[in-house]
């Protein structure tokens, strides 16, 4: 008999149980997937510096040809073990064909370093995880970099170095544990030992790395950095663990709409449970009334929601497994994956942990059985609630009111907590959407070029590895860069136009207190070709005089200083007095950066490495023109405007945002679209009697739909008004520490007006109005005539 | 006198299991203006059927319905919520009103509906007020309808129905879920209307109800089998001569 009642009740309320299905479905779904990427994601970055053999210090200098480093490193007892590799900068100017296409369109985002496999640390894997073994005469690159330039295994790529010039067949695609991130700034090209040697020979471009594990990092920085030197970069693992924060905050920020999500779901999963026994109070005190026993009654409804969630539930963990698949995917980017992202024992765990959750809010629920007596729910089963609210609003007492929108305000007035599940799911989309707007306005943003030192009012910025000669400015030093400037500058004039050029230097340089002896190596900016002004400090002036440096707030707090000390920058064998004149916090070497005045001219060490040349027209009025005859003049110089800038960047960072985003707009409509037909459907069936009654007092059909339109409409726009707040507190307390965690902890998170508060909101408005609308049609076949029999 | 509702073969036919159900059979009578009609019959004679039908509130199969001159069938589902709104007025046995509003707001909710071009505000206000009193329900004006009794709150549908000052009422067993008393004073109440010139067309199974109308007619297997005319009934007259003519004609028709 009890399947019987089931068969009928699925059958008559079909509508609301195929959405009730549906949530079932997504709760599954979003729990299998979510937990699924919160074990493979926060696993990846351990297994990539163990997979990688990530050493506890990595340094990369140019070989000056003395061995001082290795030798150092061979008698010092902080070291554990070390190796060593070679490595050979390859600059634009260095690549002359790939693919049949000319090296002048090679697309260089990242410095490259040509080398082969490492031995002992910073290993470089195919794509089945294993060692790669390259033939001479092939090269590999991650997926990453062959997608930039459009590169498939079996084409061309020919490097030259003055006379000398090798071309290669690009190899399958190699894993980069070590450097693979998008965040990273080097991008490391695979070649034969036999290769790399012949290539050594014909170079001078050749630098050195250094894998270290040591007994004690500090101790070992410390005595390192007091040789000083001249190393481009000296990095601890625990910065290549931090080259994935952007893929870790992609996670969190996937895990966190995934919770969403099954708050959301669980939310309607039990306001529709609730719903389906108060409609049925009538039922459920006529069997009570008959002597059928509570447990007996509680059995229909917890068969009936067994059997949706069983179901639901195997196809929820079903398509979980190639969501989970391809959510990591989007997340991971670069990183290598432990093997458990093929588990999908996960995914099967939090099935059976979605159904044991939807049992017991039907076991809550169902509780309400036993509290009700038999003559309570026959004679509440009209309506299946009790009125005890007073009407909040007066139609009387009110001005020229159209009557349904005067209903609409009153029934939510009347009865906020039957739509708290609606506003609440709104809202939290509203939330989602803003947030994630926010999030890629502000990557977008001239407040984030800000962040990596550039001069936001430069008109181009020149990519300097298609600039010549300025890599050998790297090992010349700042006076043979702004000669190159100069010539670049008198090269413009000649087309007629009058600029300032401008470039970001750096090198690694080590300072210390006068009263410690513990040497950090910073990161050291120096603006050529411009004061520097331009940066944005916190406290304090821009250095100007020789002896001035400017320096991040997490360098300062490392090195225990303050604005208005001195501190000893060890340049080579020399040692020389800085004061510190301000503060700042920007994304530069992720926070930990110092900035020199533009006058110090340092001659003993080599750069680390140059930014993009910043050109900024001076007295032209058509810059559009200008910059097109530029362009025209330097054909082989790479233009770029500045959003371009930050996004390289920020690598593939940016793509995976907007991906993220387009996948919380598709997910926020599509819920929303759900939420609203399975309430609408939910709402006219409680009120079936209210609307007979209407019809009959003489409302036409579409002033019902009006009513029921409305009264979601206004739900919605109090949900946006709610989520568009609570964004801006989300704004600060979520996006904010996560840009902090990359160095700009001043950071001004940008609020796209337009989008966040008008067109997300209106779109969500007209789809859900449309949503509401159409499954309004029930209202249509509903007959008046039954009004007696309505319960 | 004028004809407020003109019925002639009126067919109504129901599928149901692919099973034709007539329901309603040539059913032809008209109502004039300011008559008050009962209408009899057995359970599932058709009665609720013939209401609805002759309201506008469910479509026929055949035959016409006449009201103020104007044909239902050609009219529109907006048209007829037209009519329905300004010229009828409905009471059903279950009292239906809205729940989130007070009393006074769903008596004059209707009138707000029907535009507040025709009368004011002020005046909507002041016959709501003035209906209330008439019908003795004006302490609970601005009370919840779940604070009120099932007469007051019948009285209180009665007044909604009458907001609008409809040409004819029609009510579907208005004292079925009353008690004694309480029936008595709802009959007084239409009574009074009618008296004022409303016609009234209702459905009962109460041979008090009926025998406080003008006219009875008793539908059996939906055709008018009987009428019985027995003449506006009059305060202070006696009711129990009314009800026992309206008795022997019923036992008459097998009632």
């Amino acid at each position: 008999m009890f399947f019987r009642i089931l068969k009928k009740d699925l059958k008559r309320k079909k509508g609301v149980n195929f959405i009730v299905f549906l949530f079932m479905i997504m709760a599954t779904l979003f729990v299998a997937s979510s937990v699924n990427n919160i074990f493979v994601v926060l696993s990846a970055t351990d297994y990539c510096m163990e997979k990688g053999k990530i050493p506890d210090i990595y340094i990369c200098s140019y070989d000056n040809g003395n061995g001082k480093i290795k030798e150092w490193l061979e008698e010092t007892e902080s070291v554990k073990d070390f190796s060593e590799n070679k490595g050979i900068f390859l600059m634009g100017n260095n690549i002359v064909e790939f693919s049949g296409k000319n090296g002048e369109d090679y697309d260089i985002n990242n410095t490259i370093m040509l080398q082969s496999n490492w031995k002992q640390h910073m290993l470089i894997f195919d794509q089945n995880g294993d060692l790669p073994e390259l033939k001479p005469g092939e090269l590999a690159m991650t997926k990453k970099e062959m997608k930039r330039n459009h590169l498939k295994e079996g084409d061309s790529f020919s490097i030259q170095f003055g006379n000398y010039q090798k071309t290669f067949i690009i190899s399958k695609p190699i894993q980069d544990p070590s450097v693979g991130s998008d965040y990273a700034g080097l991008s490391r090209y695979l070649i034969n030992d036999s290769d790399f040697q012949e290539i050594e020979k014909n170079c001078n471009q050749i630098v050195l790395n250094y894998g270290v594990n040591t007994t004690n990092n500090s101790e070992f920085l410390k005595n390192f950095n007091k040789m000083g030197f001249d190393t481009m970069v000296t990095i601890e693992k625990s910065m290549f663990e931090f080259l994935y924060v952007m893929q870790m905050i992609t996670a969190i920020i996937l895990i966190v709409l995934g919770v969403c999500l099954i708050i959301i779901s669980f939310l309607v999963l039990r306001f529709t449970i609730v719903f389906t026994l108060s409609e049925e109070y009538k039922e459920i005190g006529v069997m009570k009334a008959i002597g059928i026993k509570n447990l007996t009654i509680k059995k229909i409804y917890l068969i009936k929601y067994f059997m949706l969630i069983s179901v639901a539930a195997i196809i929820g963990c079903a398509i979980s497994i190639p969501v989970s698949k391809s959510s990591i995917k989007l997340v991971a980017g670069n990183l290598m994956l432990p093997n458990s992202r093929e588990s999908s024992g996960i995914n099967v765990i939090c099935a059976f942990v979605v159904m044991a959750v939807v049992m017991l809010l039907c076991l809550l629920s169902t509780n309400r059985v036993r509290r009700i007596s038999a003559i309570q729910a026959i004679r509440n089963g009209t309506t299946g609630e009790r009125f005890n609210r007073k009407s909040v609003l007066s139609l009387g007492k009110m001005g020229h009111t159209i009557p349904v929108l005067f209903l609409a305000i009153n029934d939510i007035l009347s009865e906020i907590k039957k739509y708290l599940v609606l506003i609440l799911t709104f809202a939290m989309g509203t939330i989602l959407i803003v947030l994630s707007v926010n999030t890629l306005e502000s990557l977008t943003s001239e407040e984030m070029a800000k962040n990596f030192a550039l001069d936001t009012k430069a008109d181009t910025y020149i990519s300097v590895d298609t600039v010549d000669g300025l890599q050998e400015g790297l090992l010349e030093g700042k006076t043979f860069i702004e000669k190159i400037l100069a010539g670049l500058k008198s090269d413009i004039k000649e087309i007629g136009y009058e600029t300032e050029i401008s470039v970001l230097v750096y090198y690694s340089l080590g300072y210390y207190m006068e009263d410690s002896d513990e040497v950090i190596r910073f990161m050291t900016c120096q603006m050529v070709g411009a004061d520097g002004s331009h940066v944005e400090l916190v406290k304090g002036y821009t250095p100007v005089l020789e002896n001035e440096i400017a320096m991040s707030e997490q360098a300062m707090k490392k090195l225990n200083a303050k604005i208005g000390d001195t501190v000893c920058m060890k340049v080579g064998d020399k040692v020389m007095d800085m004061i510190i004149t301000a503060s700042y916090a920007n994304y530069l070497q992720t926070g930990e950066s110092v900035m020199l005045n533009s006058q110090l001219d340092i001659q003993d060490v080599t750069l680390s490495g140059l930014f993009f040349l910043q050109v900024k027209l001076m007295g032209v009025q058509d810059k559009d023109t200008a910059l097109e005859n530029i362009s025209k003049r330097f054909p082989e110089y790479k233009f770029n405007n500045m959003q371009q800038v930050v996004s390289s960047q920020l690598g593939g960072t940016m793509d995976t945002f907007e991906a993220i985003k387009i996948i919380i707009i598709l997910l926020v409509c599509g819920i929303n679209i759900m939420i609203t037909i399975l309430m609408i459907k939910i709402f006219v069936i409680g009120e079936k009697g209210q609307i007979a009654m209407l019809r009959a007092l003489g409302f036409s059909i579409k002033q019902l739909k009006q009513w029921q339109v409305i009264r979601i409409g206004i739900l919605l726009i109090i949900s946006s008004i709610l989520g568009i707040i609570c964004s801006t507190f989300l704004n600060n307390l979520l996006l904010k520490p996560v840009f902090a965690i990359m160095g700009a902890a001043h950071m001004k998170i940008q609020v796209n007006i337009l989008e966040s508060y008008c067109l997300y909101p209106f779109l969500l408005f007209v789809i859900i109005a449309l949503a509401a609308y159409i499954s309004l049609g029930k209202i249509k076949r509903l007959k008046i005539m039954e009004i007696n029999n309505i319960e | 006198m004028m004809e407020v509702l003109k019925v002639k073969n009126l067919c109504k036919t129901y599928i149901t299991n692919k099973q034709q159900n007539n329901v309603l059979r040539n059913v032809s009578f008209e109502i004039q203006q300011g008559e008050m009609v009962g209408i009899m019959g057995p359970s599932g004679s058709g009665k609720t059927t013939l209401l609805y039908t002759v309201s506008g509130m469910d479509n026929c199969t055949a035959g016409n319905i006449e009201f103020c001159g104007k044909e239902l069938n050609s009219l529109s589902d907006n048209q007829l919520s037209e009519i329905r709104l300004k010229e009828m007025g409905f009471v059903f046995q279950n009292m239906y009103m809205l729940k989130n509003l007070s009393i006074y707001d769903n008596i004059i909710l209707p009138a707000y509906q029907a535009g507040l071009k025709e009368r004011s505000k002020k005046e909507i206000n002041e016959y709501a007020v003035a209906l209330m009193h008439k019908l003795g329900i004006s302490e609970v004006a601005d009370n919840d309808i779940n604070e009120v009794s099932g007469g007051q709150l019948q009285r209180a549908c009665i007044c909604r129905s009458l907001i609008n000052k409809p040409g004819i009422l029609f009510a579907d067993e208005p004292t079925g879920s009353l008690n004694r008393q309480s029936s008595e004073e709802v009959m007084r109440i239409f009574n009074k209307i009618n008296e004022d010139g409303t016609s009234i067309m209702m459905v009962t199974h109460d041979i008090k109800v009926a025998a406080k109308c003008e006219r009875v007619i008793y539908i059996e297997d939906g055709t008018i089998k009987d009428e019985i005319q027995i003449g506006k009934c009059r305060e202070g007259e006696a009711a129990r001569e009314r009800e026992k003519t309206v008795s022997t004609w019923l036992i008459e028709m097998g009632w």
